[in-house]
């Protein structure tokens, strides 16, 4: 081994000083100074001592480390002799990492300057690209609400304690979630509670180490009602494959009370699954099933398998009912429009009640012309179109609580006083109807409702009530309605015409009158000013009809006769006039082609030959499909078959005032009752709604819009499951559930399935983690509600347009 | 007597559970949906503030705050805490923002040349302390310059007692350039002693033509060139010791920097729960 290169002792080895920033430049030769540079990095020079002098001579200071005191000593003037050259010092290892490190720093915060204010400041700190859903969002302050605060914005916003919420503003607001878009699950407090309260418990117990270590870090899931930010759940900038959607099972047992495993080992079961509500349409299968298919009649009709009547929606989550004609209509539809119907197949719409013509005579009740032969009551919609007038409906009670309208001989001066009111209310109603129309019921609808129909509402609630119709009702019940009224209104009292006086002779003043309003302006006018200018003038000409042997204008150009018209159609003599007037009109003659009378004539005058007759059908019977029709003192409406819209209106109407308008109640009593026509309420079930309302459910179950439920199935994807039993290897019928019964209470969540709640083992079966997943999320949703599908952006364009112009 | 290896399994030990514990910690956020990005993002600024701490303890070497070997021990095991942090706050995968992306760059520089550090140290050490004495990388050159200068002044001796310049000649061809600097930089790093023999297989060759007198000065330079090429690998492993804080330093700087963009950015646009 050679001789150490150093030996450190105290005067070989001459102190370092690393930590100083120069080093002198001599050092690399082999030949350091002692002084070293200053702290600037400027060489001192100088000389190798500073010669001390002792006496007269000047001794050398050399340090033992440059060699000691030299030979040649001092000058004679002091100076050391031995000059240190200059040197260019360099920096020492230290010196040199700080520079660089400054030199980083400097380029790295430079660099970053430059670029925050450049163009490319979005790219710089965009922490990564958008899910594909949100990748045409270009301008970041479409979710960042600082974004365009510029820098300074940002540092103030880094501070603020709302960030998130705040940003999660534009999120609610673009996926309309409303006001309770950041609450757990969307749902309000209490609903949140009660859900809690109610919840079923875990059928074994058990916690995954993460909800363990989420609930020992943050305490056990409680009442928590604080609002939860969209970016909680929602991480975007992942890339646009990110899922934006995902959430493992612990992140929702953390929250939940109920914690448990997996579906398989935990969940809790099924309560009444998936049947949680019955069904709109009150479909008995196992009546159905098990009874009328099986009927002999009716094999060839019934369906062969459920999906004859159910079939997948387009997105193969819900299995829907098929429509009316394809699963029901089979056996059904001719029912619907009153076939093999024992009673009237139309509804009393109007009607003339019945009341004791003679026992009010001799009373003397003033309540005019009423038709003796009536004996019907006041039909619910009629009573409902009468009770707008507050004096019908104080009326209307005291009428009620006599025993027999058809008996009024002991009716006292009340009970007389409302029969005449009722009396003049339907008079008044019928009159208002032929002098103003349709618009006459939609008047009073608005006053009983209290608020003006829709146009929709006017349409369908009337149901195109023909002209003719009323009129011929009018005539026939009540001929001289219009002077009468018009007595009454001017404060007459217009007594029962008595028995011995001819019946018609006001009528026909009255029709002859009317004839002649029909001809000019429709006779409003002339009624309201009872005037009638070509009653004054007696010229009103029917010359054109003469000529053309036809009665276009409906008058009758005799008007001295009785208009026949509707006894024609009917083939019944019903105004008797043949009775009065010793005249045979033939018209039943006309009607059933036979010579009943003997008269040997036909209507026309002639012989009747052996010509077939025409088979004349009326009412009811005319009335195959559907429409008004005048059944002797009451007016009815047949329904047109399924899905009738003047019924559907009726009880949409009525359903939801009935809670406040016994009126209202009992025209949707009368048009919903298993035996009304149309047999609405057969199938179509009721739903008792929060503010008292009643819903007739027309439509078998479909979702909302955007109807976001807890629990989500796709029907479709499970088919190829389904063994030999097909839908009954998850539905298993229940054949002693009373079903039916389930409707009467009105309440949806009131049901009694025809299938046995699915049982939780059937899906856990493949829902095991390793097998179809496990996930919450793989069944239920988060959000609860309903979601609509994202705004436009090109709200309010057109404004815009305009506002530019 | 606590032994290195000890030690070491100790300091090992307290880590993983120290990671094992920010795991659990990290999944009660992750699992109560706080967000644990936000946690693991200020231990993890905060781990590299401490880290950074240490090269402020080296310059303050007068005040009484542990052994600087304390120091250091803290500061390898707390990186290597660092390092797990840093990948539950990227969530194991590669950042995809521009920033986000440099900002683990850096980090990934800071802690890769952390690791070669430590490996550089240990390694490095025993490997100069089997081969050469111990001397002071400043001090290199200026024995560098006292054996060049023994060399130069053998080779005057040697041509003017025999009277030949065979090793004059040698040395200028040869010896002069390798006694001007330290030599053979990457070769030494390597640990590779071909350089050596190379001189040392010419000097042989040589020697065949020289006669008794002259083989005496052959002998004397073959020590002066196996004492350069010692110092020529001490200078190698003592710069490359002193070099990787060249990468380590800025670059941790320069993290703590872009974390602190990251940071104001963060709570700019989102802001925990």
């Amino acid at each position: 081994m050679s001789e150490p290169l150093q030996s450190f002792n105290y005067r070989d080895s001459p102190y370092l000083r690393p930590g100083q920033n120069w080093v002198c430049g001599h050092a690399s030769e082999g030949c350091p100074c002692q002084i070293g540079p200053d702290n600037s990095g400027h060489c001192r020079g100088g000389y190798e001592c500073s010669p001390a002098r002792v006496g007269e001579r000047w001794n050398c200071t050399r340090s033992q480390f440059s060699g000691g005191p030299c030979a040649e000593g001092p000058l004679a003037d002091g100076t050391c002799c031995r000059q240190i050259p200059l040197c260019r010092p360099v920096r020492s290892w230290r010196a040199r990492r700080a520079v660089v490190t400054r030199w980083v720093l400097a380029v790295l915060i430079g660099l970053v300057l430059l670029v925050l204010a450049s163009g490319y400041r979005t790219d710089f700190i965009n922490p990564g690209d958008l899910s594909f859903q949100h990748s045409a969002l270009a301008d970041c302050g479409s979710c960042h609400v600082n974004f365009h605060e510029g820098v300074t914005g940002w540092l103030r916003a880094a501070w603020s304690v709302n960030n998130a919420k705040a940003d999660s503003e534009p999120c609610i607001a673009c996926h309309k979630m409303t006001d309770r878009g950041l609450l757990p699950h969307n749902l309000p407090t209490e609903a949140l509670h009660d859900s809690s309260a109610n919840v079923a418990p875990a059928t074994v117990t058990g916690r995954s180490i993460g909800v363990q270590l989420a609930n020992l870090a943050f305490g056990a899931p409680g009442k928590n009602d604080e609002s939860i930010p969209c970016m909680t759940c929602h991480r975007e900038h992942l890339g646009a494959e990110g899922n934006l959607a995902h959430m493992s099972a612990d992140h929702c047992n953390t929250c939940h009370q109920v914690q448990f495993h997996s579906l398989a080992s935990g969940h809790p079961d099924f309560v009444g699954y998936p049947y949680e509500r019955r069904t709109n349409i009150q479909f008995d299968h196992t009546s159905h099933i098990d009874k009328h298919f099986r009927d002999a009649k009716l094999v060839a009709l019934a369906p062969g398998d459920c999906s004859d009547c159910h079939k997948a929606d387009a997105n193969g989550r819900l299995m829907e009912v098929r429509s009316f004609e394809a699963s029901c209509g089979a056996c059904h539809a001719e029912e619907v429009a009153g076939a093999g119907r024992a009673s009237a197949k139309g509804m009393a719409i109007l009607a003339v009640p019945g009341l004791d013509i003679a026992g009010l005579r001799d009373k003397g009740a003033a309540i005019g012309e009423w038709p003796e032969f009536a004996d019907g009551t006041v039909p619910p919609v009629m009573n409902l179109l009468l009770s707008a007038d507050p004096e019908y409906r104080a009326a209307k009670i005291v009428f009620d609580s006599i025993d027999d309208p058809m008996d009024l001989f002991d009716a006292d001066d009340e009970q007389l006083a409302a029969v005449e009111t009722l009396a003049w209310s339907v008079k008044s109603l019928l009159f208002d109807l032929r002098s103003k129309g349709v618009a006459s019921l939609h008047a009073r609808l608005h006053g009983v409702l209290g608020r003006p129909l829709l146009e929709t509402e006017k349409a369908s609630l009337t149901a195109l009530l023909p002209l003719d119709t009323i009129a011929a009702a009018q005539k026939e019940w009540f001929p001289a309605l219009v002077s009468e009224i018009h007595r009454w209104r001017a404060g007459d009292a217009v007594l029962i015409p008595s028995e011995k006086a001819p019946p018609h002779a006001a009528a026909a003043a009255e029709n002859a009158a009317e004839n002649n309003a029909d001809k000019d302006d429709g006779g409003d006018k002339e009624i309201a000013t009872d005037k009638d200018d070509e009653i004054d003038t007696d010229k009103e000409t029917d010359d054109d009809e003469i000529a053309t042997g036809k009665d276009d204008d409906d008058d009758e150009i005799d008007t001295d006769k009785d208009d026949d018209d509707g006894e024609i159609a009917t083939g019944k003599d019903d105004d008797d006039d043949e009775i009065d007037t010793d005249k045979d009109d033939d018209d039943g003659e006309i009607a059933t082609g036979k010579d009943s009378d003997g008269d040997g004539k036909s209507a026309d005058g002639g012989n009747i030959t052996s010509t077939p007759a025409i088979a004349m059908t009326h009412g009811e019977d005319w009335n195959v499909s559907g429409g008004w029709y005048r059944d002797e003192f009451v007016l009815r409406y047949r329904p047109t078959g399924h899905a009738d819209g003047f019924i559907r209106a009726w009880l949409d109407l009525t359903g939801k005032s009935g809670q406040r308008l016994k009126e209202s109640s009992q025209v949707f009593e009368g048009m919903i009752g298993d035996k009304a026509p149309g047999l609405c309420g057969e199938c179509h079930s009721v739903d008792k709604q929060a503010d008292g309302g009643l819903l007739v459910n027309w439509m078998a179950y479909r979702p909302a819009d955007g109807l976001k439920k807890s629990v989500r199935f796709s029907h479709a994807a499970h088919f190829n499951l389904l063994d030999k039993g097909g839908c009954l290897s998850c539905h298993a019928r229940d054949n002693k559930a009373d079903y039916a019964s389930a409707y009467k209470d009105r309440d949806p969540a009131t049901f009694s399935p025809n299938f046995k709640p699915l049982p939780r083992a059937v899906c856990a079966e493949c829902h095991t983690a390793a097998k179809a997943g496990d996930d919450c999320l793989t069944c239920h949703n988060y959000h609860l509600g309903v979601f609509l599908p994202v705004d436009t952006h090109a709200k309010g364009m057109f404004k815009e347009v305009l506002n530019k112009h | 007597m606590i032994t290195f290896a000890i030690r070491r399994w100790i300091s090992g030990f307290i880590v993983l559970l120290a990671a094992a514990g920010l795991l659990a910690w990290h999944t009660a956020h992750n699992v109560a949906l706080y967000q644990p990005v936000f946690l693991t993002g200020w231990l993890l600024l905060t781990v590299v503030l401490l880290l950074t701490l240490y090269n402020g303890r080296k310059k303050l070497s007068m005040v009484p705050m542990g052994s600087a070997a304390a120091w250091l021990q803290l500061h390898i095991y707390l990186g290597l805490l660092a390092v797990f942090i840093f990948a539950l706050h990227i969530d194991w995968t590669l950042p995809s923002g521009i920033l986000e992306r440099i900002l683990a760059l850096f980090f990934v520089v800071v802690a890769g040349s952390g690791v070669a550090g430590i490996y550089i140290s240990r390694s490095y050490a025993r490997m100069l302390t089997r081969r050469t004495e111990e001397v002071v990388l400043e001090r290199i050159p200026q024995f560098i310059a006292e054996l060049r200068a023994q060399a130069e002044d053998l080779v005057l001796k040697s041509a003017a007692e025999t009277g030949s310049s065979t090793i004059a000649d040698f040395y200028g061809s040869r010896l002069s350039s390798y006694f001007a600097a330290p030599r053979n930089f990457r070769l030494h790093l390597r640990g590779s002693r071909r350089a050596s023999f190379t001189l040392m297989t010419d000097m042989d060759a040589m020697a065949r033509y020289l006669n008794d007198q002259e083989t005496v000065y052959l002998e004397k330079l073959r020590l002066l060139v196996e004492r350069k090429d010692r110092l020529d690998y001490a200078h190698a492993l003592q710069s490359t010791l002193k070099a990787w804080l060249f990468v380590h330093l800025p670059a941790t700087y320069g993290l703590i920097l872009l974390a602190l963009l990251h940071l104001v950015l963060v709570y700019s646009f989102s802001g925990p729960r």
